[in-house]
């Protein structure tokens, strides 16, 4: 992505977090979180709803005491210098938070006064950051005619408008609709690209974060289950992925993959499957299983490996570790929905 | 001093482009026709030189601002705006000040337009003019109307902090609202005769400014514990958002 992205020591790290916890009355909401985020990186905070992302973003901005443990943000204390942190950034947190009743450039020029920007430079970041999401002629409108694609992209705009060294968005394209989501997407390239800010993200889409994030963190139930690059999360956890294709895949046949020592996961397909395989050598094994059944193949092919396998791969190992019977209690052809 | 300026513009903002507004106009509009022509029609010269008049002066703006602040944090949290102004570098004061202050100002400075108009009015109905205020009483009547609209605010500032909806807050606010009107009532009822001819003697006898002025600072004094209350309850960490 070209970003500078700073080096791991904690004062070069936009955030530190040590041992974070939050608890709410019969749920612990974080769960000791530990992690570090580069100054300068997009990182992907990511995890299924009620993970522990949001509350994660109130703690680092100090919006709510944490229960043990710390955070350091720009190098300030979360607990006691939670005003310096909220004036060095910017947000776009569950509700895109803006003002309905005023227009466009009125919500950027109060967000900027806020930010204490004099009156010649609130206009001037008003109309760069209106011209580069293709908002400025629709500037004298009141937002709440707007579509919510549109609010996201002007909330967006508004996390920036103070040249803030960091900005959390959370779930910045949830709700929104593919091609909505995209133009946020490039929005927020382009925007962080160009400040050069650190952007902490959550999401729980997967895609999305690959294409976007320099680093993400994977999160269940506030526990961290892992960190790293999108291309490397999971990936002790990622087994061999082989699409096979063709006709004669009954739900029987399904069922019995299922079943099939070689197959760890059955995600069924239009016209066949996709099989998480124990090992390469199972590949074989479960051709001659399928020739065998009468299955007639066209296509065996490796499925690449995306993050979402990782991700996913982390929730089913996280699942067999935490269910008493080990993997016995976990669906094991249900995927998607992380 | 700069964060208070901006919380203030913001909600002298927010307020002229809501749909509230209309109705508080339309609220104010009566209450100018009551107070600045039909109280003075129906009072006569009195209603300049009776030193009970400024007491008229606080009831108003008391039921006008809290039409108001019912919206300040309860009105932010229904359009869920609330947690993105508390994630901004404002303080925790300028937040609670900022709100405290645009309700007591636009309600204290729309309900003085009354008194100009009262004046006008009494001027223009009866022949003995002209009839024209002391600069004391100005100043009283002025120290009343921000007074009343003072304690009307940091009620409607202390309800709203916690209220799960404007309208719970406006239900609440009426209710203790009512409850201040009728404690002179009650007062008059319940105490001793020789307070209660004390503070006829009072309201009967002296000038009024210096009754007005009295009152304004009753008000004030009853303003500063729920403003610190209201101070109390503002925890960034523990006021609701949803």
């Amino acid at each position: 992505m070209g970003r500078v992205v700073g080096s791991s020591d904690g004062t070069q790290s936009a955030i530190v977090t040590n041992g974070l916890s939050r608890d709410f009355p019969g749920v612990r909401a974080v769960d000791s979180l530990t992690l570090e985020v580069p100054r300068g990186s997009i990182f992907g905070f990511l995890g299924r709803n009620g993970a522990g992302k949001t509350t994660t973003i109130r703690l680092l901005l100090g919006l709510i005491e944490a229960s043990r443990g710390s955070a350091h943000v720009l190098g300030f204390d979360a607990a006691t210098h939670s005003a310096q942190i909220r004036a060095q950034s910017g947000v776009l947190l569950e509700s895109a938070g803006l003002l309905e009743r005023l227009s466009a450039a009125e919500n950027l020029d109060i967000y900027g006064r806020i930010a204490r920007l004099s009156k010649k430079d609130r206009a001037a970041r008003t109309e760069e950051l209106l011209q580069r999401i293709g908002l400025w002629d629709r500037r004298t409108e009141p937002v709440a005619g707007w579509s919510r694609g549109m609010r996201q992209r002007l909330a967006i705009a508004r996390s920036l408008i103070g040249h803030p060294a960091l900005i959390f968005l959370d779930e910045p394209t949830a709700g929104l609709d593919p091609i909505s989501a995209a133009d946020v997407r490039q929005d927020l390239l382009q925007l962080a690209d160009i400040s050069g800010v650190t952007v902490f993200l959550t999401t729980h889409n997967l895609a999305e974060a690959e294409r976007l994030c320099d680093q993400v963190a994977v999160v269940r139930s506030g526990k961290l289950l892992s960190v790293g690059a999108p291309s490397d999360v999971g990936r002790d956890e990622r087994r061999p992925r082989v699409r096979f294709r063709g006709r004669g895949f009954s739900e029987g046949i399904l069922t019995e993959l299922e079943q099939h020592v070689d197959v760890g996961y059955v995600q069924p397909e239009p016209d066949g499957a996709v099989l998480t395989i124990a090992d390469a050598p199972g590949i074989s094994r479960l051709v001659s299983f399928l020739v065998g059944r009468e299955v007639a193949l066209e296509e065996v092919s490796p499925v690449g490996k995306t993050l979402e396998d990782g991700v996913l791969s982390l929730f089913r190992s996280s699942d067999e570790s935490s269910s008493p019977g080990g993997e016995g209690d976990a669906p094991r052809h249900s995927v998607g929905g992380a | 001093m700069t964060d208070l300026g901006v919380v203030l513009s913001k909600e002298w903002l927010e307020l002229r482009k809501s749909d509230s507004v209309w109705i508080a106009l339309a609220t104010l509009i009566v209450f100018l026709a009551m107070i600045g022509v039909f109280l003075p029609w129906l009072i006569g010269p009195l209603w300049l030189s009776a030193p009970w008049i400024t007491l008229i002066w606080a009831w108003i703006p008391m039921f006008l601002v809290t039409t108001v602040t019912a919206d300040a944090f309860a009105g932010e949290r229904e359009r869920r705006t609330l947690e993105t102004l508390l994630a901004t570098r404002l303080s925790d004061g300028a937040i609670l000040w900022g709100k405290w202050l645009a309700s007591v100002v636009w309600v204290a400075t729309a309900m003085l337009l009354s008194f100009p108009l009262g004046v006008l009015s009494l001027n223009l109905m009866f022949d003995r003019g002209p009839f024209l205020p002391s600069v004391g009483q100005v100043l009283a009547t002025v120290a009343v109307a921000f007074a009343a609209a003072g304690l009307g605010g940091a009620l409607g500032v202390l309800v709203s902090l916690r209220a799960a909806s404007v309208r719970h807050a406006q239900q609440v606010l009426a209710i203790m609202v009512f409850t201040i009107a009728f404690v002179p009532i009650a007062f008059m009822r319940l105490a001793p005769q020789e307070w209660t001819a004390g503070l006829f003697q009072t309201l009967t006898s002296g000038s009024p400014a210096s009754t007005g002025g009295a009152f304004a600072g009753i008000l004030a004094l009853t303003t500063a514990p729920v403003l610190l209350i209201a101070k109390a309850r503002f925890q960034r960490g523990r006021i609701p958002l949803k």
